[in-house]
């Protein structure tokens, strides 16, 4: 008589039809069959091997078999416990022994007025996959808004408190507000001379008197492509000069030696062209690249091109990465944003506001009643259809998406091709 | 050669468990994994594997050497090398490093001696001629004016730090004596605290219930005090040591107002119970007692505290015998309970749980040790501090007046806190390093603490690693039957940890 037992470090996670193992020494995550997650269960519940390989034949066999060889678990002559190890004792010092917030970015849009005047950022129905990282104007629309008064103030002094380590200025175009944005980012420097600053735009409006300040103040630019000619990037914004003007940036910083990354923004205009987008993308020599993709309502279904959707989604994850998805939501933790209007946000592409700038729940108190942690804490285990997915500690987040599921589960199919309750991944 | 670094322990069902004290973890061991870790000590991998292979299947080998050797690896377990185990706490800190971690918002709790006069006599009061170095009772009571510079100086660090954690909240604790004998000048301090504070206050409150008049309890509830009442057990057990003045016994006293205020405040959840026993304690009445009467719930319940007291001279062999009869018979009926999923009754947990507690929520590897005093439970002096009625600076109202820590008028005293941490360290902890049970060991200054110095009790590390083996086997043997036994009590520590409810 004998009882399978994973190893403390091997944690088995199940979905609602699947399990996976995340072996987490070994930053390996293997998904099981069905019949395999049929047999692993049996044995935590606490079925003899014997009685299981009797009911399920040589499958059992050969499961606990590899299991044992491959260093998963082991057999025991009693039903013994196995706590699955966690890195930290189950209990957060909140209130008496809180550590500070450790603030790592926030999103400021001084306004929202941008030269662009792109049809993208006019139509409100888009869902965007990664917007965070792009010159998109947020929150959606934009009403002609810009962050003045004594309000923003009281409202740098709140981030200055908070330690913020990383300042994004975003959009409209940022650079319409260059000296302001200059005026913030020495006052913040002031006090913590390791501030990162960086800048979302779409490089229009760039001048050597910008660049050469940004280089001086170190701020790193993020310039958004939408396509890899004037054409496409006529088709995606309605206008002509934006892609003269993001390779104009470009030169100015390879010339001026000013860090600069890249912001593809694909639309389902640019659909099709984006490996050429992105081919010509990695030409420019930039630091980084992200994607960005936008899709909207008629196209439900129609799956984005640049986010992973399939197996891709899954990464092999490790210790540390395993347990910080469990705690946070990778996407918004230590994340907030303000918007030209004043508007307290997790995340630049959120809708919902937690407060404002202007009112009683200002940054400081958006912090000390706890509702910027509960979107921190937005783990995949709250989400609908994720929490029912085996494979919730291994994939990536996108928040805002994530949060649409709550209205609409459909919106997953626009970047996860996994059906949890099938155990299946879709062709579509 | 490496050195273990585990301890091991078995269940009722005979399974053997290892506790990885590097990291905390607990699992599970049998024959194969057991040899491989001790063989793994001295000889490389494929040594024990050729070894492990004469006597066990050549898969289970490579799998349990293939665990043992990442678990090493990745969560430092198992293992302690030469060089870990002569590394001692070296106390390099400066009096300026402890001074920027209180004021970066380690401060949590002003303890308030209102008075040192008390209405009751308890024979085991630890403030009292029973114990040495520790005060006695006077009729010394604290004027509102050093309340309040003790409290100005608490807000003094309070205030930058509620600006860099904006849901940081603080407690303020009164305390005695009996605090209620100076309740005017309480009323005017918690009301000083309201428009002043720059945090939330949790106020507490520790009590001998004499006191509980209609117009303090409405006050204490108005305020959302955490109130503390002391009730030793039923009327025996609680006048043989709680007396008043001309030694007759205070329950029927305690009692009354407890039930006055019971019925109204039928909802407040925040009265509890405080109760101390030794080994003359009827402890099985006790239990009894609380399951027939519907009072608060226990909170505290603690034995008479054994360090520079006579008190356990009265102590015969036979009380002992009959208290450790009694014992074994209240935790087999709480494990039997909990087995069958079950809450066992308001006394029994409290005498229970209190010792499952350090197991439930021990350390793990990423819960680092404690800056300056990394080993044994102790706080590091300044994250709480009392004022007596003087405004004289203790740690805390437990350790006695020979190491005070500041004052109203100057505050804290960083080289003397200096000088207690590394006393602290040198006396007791600079063993601790190689200690098995380095991450649960509660003991702090408090229990430490003689004249101006610090001695471990005789035989702690022996006692303490016995007992909490026990807990440890006790725990699992219940685990082992029903897997969720203890989350509600993880859920309820938690949440008075963070509240805290009673220091």
């Amino acid at each position: 008589m004998s009882f399978f037992r994973f190893f403390t470090d091997c944690h088995y996670v199940s979905g609602s039809m699947l399990g996976a193992i995340y072996d987490l020494s070994r930053n390996r995550v293997i998904s099981l069959s069905k019949t395999e997650t049929n047999i692993v269960e049996l044995w935590l519940e606490n079925q003899e091997v014997e009685m299981v390989e009797k009911n399920k034949g040589t499958m059992a066999k050969e499961l606990l078999t590899k299991f044992i060889k491959e260093g998963f678990g082991q057999l025991f002559d009693t039903p013994v416990v196995v706590e699955p190890y966690y890195l930290k004792c189950k209990y957060e010092l909140k209130g008496l022994l809180e550590s500070p917030p450790n603030l790592s970015v926030a999103y400021i849009q001084l306004s929202d007025n941008c030269d662009g005047k792109c049809k993208i950022c006019k139509n409100s129905s888009y869902y965007y996959w990664q917007g965070c990282n792009s010159c998109i104007r947020w929150p959606r629309g934009g009403q002609g808004n810009t962050l003045e008064g004594k309000d923003i103030s009281v409202a740098y002094e709140h981030l200055i408190n908070l330690e913020v380590k990383t300042l994004t200025f975003s959009g409209g175009n940022p650079l319409i507000n260059w000296p302001e944005l200059v005026e913030v980012s020495r006052r913040f420097r002031k006090v913590n001379s390791n501030l990162n600053v960086v800048v979302h735009t779409s490089g229009s409006l760039i001048n050597d008197l910008i660049v050469k300040e940004a280089k001086e103040l170190g701020i790193t630019f993020v310039f958004t492509l939408f396509g890899e000619s004037a054409k496409t990037c006529k088709k995606v914004t309605g206008n002509q000069t934006l892609f003269m003007s993001f390779n104009q940036a470009i030169n100015l910083c390879k010339q001026y030696g000013v860090t600069y990354k890249i912001c593809l923004m694909i639309t389902p205009e640019n659909r099709k062209e984006f490996n050429t987008i992105l081919d010509y993308a990695e030409k420019l020599g930039a630091i980084h690249i992200f994607k960005t993709e936008l899709t909207s309502h008629p196209e439900k279904g129609t799956p984005f091109v640049s986010a992973p959707r399939g197996q891709e989604r899954i990464k092999q994850v490790g210790i540390l990465e395993y347990f910080y998805k469990r705690d946070f939501n990778t996407c918004l933790n230590r994340t907030i944003a303000i918007s030209s209007s004043g508007a307290i946000l997790p995340c630049p592409s959120w809708e919902e506001p937690l407060g404002n700038i202007s009112d009683e729940n200002n940054i400081y108190n958006v912090f000390k009643t706890g509702l910027i942690n509960e979107k921190w804490g937005y783990t995949k285990d709250k989400v609908p259809i994720c929490k029912e997915c085996e494979f919730r500690y291994s994939c990536s987040d996108c928040s805002v998406l994530e949060w649409a599921l709550n209205k609409d589960t459909s919106v997953k199919d626009f970047y996860c091709k996994y059906k949890p309750h099938l155990g299946q991944w879709s062709n579509v | 050669m490496k050195k273990a670094s585990f301890l091991t322990f078995y269940t009722e069902s005979g399974s053997e468990y290892l506790y990885d004290s590097n990291n905390g973890a607990v699992f599970p061991i049998n024959n194969l994994i057991k040899k491989a870790i001790e063989l793994y000590k001295y000889k490389n991998i494929e040594v024990v594997q050729e070894e492990l292979s004469k006597e066990f299947p050549d898969d289970s080998v490579n799998g349990t050497l293939s665990f043992i050797d990442r678990w090493n690896r990745n969560f430092n377990g198992l293992y302690m090398t030469e060089e870990e185990s002569n590394n001692s706490q070296k106390n390099l800190f400066l009096e300026k490093d402890i001074q920027n971690l209180i004021c970066s918002g380690m401060l949590y709790q002003l303890i308030i001696n209102l008075t040192e006069d008390c209405s009751l006599r308890c024979k085991y009061c630890y403030l009292s001629e029973t114990y040495k170095y520790t005060r006695n009772r006077t009729k010394n009571k604290m004027s509102f004016e050093i309340g309040a510079k003790a409290i100005d100086y608490l807000f003094n660090i309070l205030g930058p730090v509620s600006r860099k954690i904006p849901s940081k909240r603080a407690a303020i604790t009164f305390y005695g004596g009996e605090p209620l004998l100076s309740f005017p000048t309480m009323k005017k301090l918690v009301n000083y605290i309201n428009e002043k504070s720059p945090v939330p206050i949790y106020y507490n409150i520790t009590t001998n219930g004499l006191h509980l008049t209609d117009e303090i309890s409405d006050f204490l509830v108005a305020n959302e005090f955490n109130i503390l009442v002391s009730l030793d057990g039923d009327k025996n057990e609680h006048d043989r040591n709680r007396v008043l003045p001309d030694d007759r016994g205070s329950f029927h006293i305690v009692y009354k107002n407890l039930r006055r205020f019971q019925e109204r405040f039928p909802n407040y959840s925040k009265i509890l119970l405080a109760g101390v026993y030794d080994y003359k304690t009827d402890i099985i009445t006790n239990v009894k007692f609380y399951e027939k009467n519907k009072l608060p719930l226990i909170a505290v319940l603690s034995a008479v505290l054994n360090i520079n007291t006579k008190y356990y001279e009265t102590i015969t062999d036979e009380d002992k015998i009959n208290f450790h009869r009694q014992r074994k018979i209240l935790e087999n009926d709480y494990f039997n309970i909990k087995k069958k999923g079950g809450l066992p009754s308001n006394y029994l947990r409290a005498f229970v749980e209190t010792n499952l507690i350090p197991i439930i929520l021990r350390q793990r590897i990423h819960d680092l040790p404690k800056a300056f005093v990394p080993y044994t439970g102790t706080c590091i002096p300044g994250m709480k501090f009392s004022v007596r009625t003087d405004g004289t600076f203790d740690i805390c109202e437990r350790v006695n007046s020979t190491i005070p820590i500041g004052n109203v008028e100057t505050g804290f005293n960083y080289r003397a806190i200096n000088n207690i941490i590394k006393n602290y360290n040198d006396k007791i902890t600079m063993n601790c390093h190689k200690c098995l049970i380095r991450k649960i060991c509660p003991l702090c200054f408090a229990q430490c603490n003689k004249e101006s110095d610090f001695q471990l009790p005789k035989g702690w590390c022996t006692m303490y690693k016995e007992h909490i083996m026990k807990c440890f086997s006790d725990v699992y043997s219940v685990i082992e039957v029903r897997e969720d036994a203890f989350k509600e009590l993880e859920e309820v520590t938690r949440s008075s940890i963070n509240n805290l409810l009673f220091n």
